[in-house]
């Protein structure tokens, strides 16, 4: 896979994203986390990928913190 | 018996696969899994064995690219008929941060493709000139000023 690096930075920047989206905090029955959450899910391939490499890192990081 | 002879007989003759009955290797059967979720779930077992970790320590501490290490093992469950091609390219990604995750682990370095290290150890024969100019003619600037020593040596006016 000759574009792999490129791959990579996409997955990353996908990464990063997600993990930039602040919480809501409001609260209340019109509050963010009491409305119905995304019904379409992101399903297509990248996403996917994204998911299952962030689950590995993850894990690593938690084995890491483990054996220090 | 010519040498000729001999060595014909080591490699395949043109047509030779097709002598046989189709359907015999395990790639031409249709392959165990399909969807992506049972190909990672196939590595994730796969690479986290006791002997895969061994093996790919090995690898890596042999300066194996990771991605040559995930483009083997993708095309070894090809053969084995594992997994169809077309799917085993789009975990290659994952099975790459599985290696990279096991040498992280396990203390060991790693590169991730054979380019991006040429790419990064390359030195531009330019600039290595350069740098070797600068550095003789600083040498040579502080063996103008070191002052002569020994018996000979003529003393300052």
């Amino acid at each position: 896979m000759k574009n792999y690096s490129k791959y990579m930075e996409k997955i990353d920047a996908m990464l990063a994203e997600e993990k930039g989206r602040k919480k809501p905090t409001a609260s209340g029955l019109l509050a963010p986390s009491r409305l119905p959450k995304e019904t379409k899910q992101k399903n297509d391939l990248d996403s996917q990928i994204a998911n299952y490499i962030s689950i590995i890192r993850k894990q690593k990081e938690d084995l890491l913190n483990e054996n220090r | 018996m010519k040498t000729a002879d001999i060595a014909l007989r080591a490699v395949p003759i043109p047509g030779m696969s097709l002598t046989k009955e189709p359907g015999n290797n395990p790639w031409e059967q249709p392959p165990m899994f399909v969807e992506l979720p049972d190909v990672v779930k196939f590595y994730t077992e796969e690479l986290t064995s006791d002997e895969s970790v061994t093996g790919i320590i090995q690898a890596l501490s042999n300066d194996i690219s990771v991605l040559d290490l995930s483009n083997t093992l993708m095309k070894t469950g090809v053969m084995k008929g594992i997994h169809s091609i077309d799917v085993g390219m789009i975990a290659i990604p994952v099975i790459a941060e599985i290696i990279k995750t096991v040498g992280d682990l396990n203390n060991v370095g790693y590169i991730t493709s054979t380019e991006e290290y040429e790419k990064a150890t390359k030195v531009d024969e330019k600039m290595l000139m350069e740098l070797l100019n600068e550095s003789k003619e600083a040498v040579e600037e502080k063996l103008d000023e070191a002052p002569a020593k020994g018996l000979m040596a003529r003393g300052k006016k």
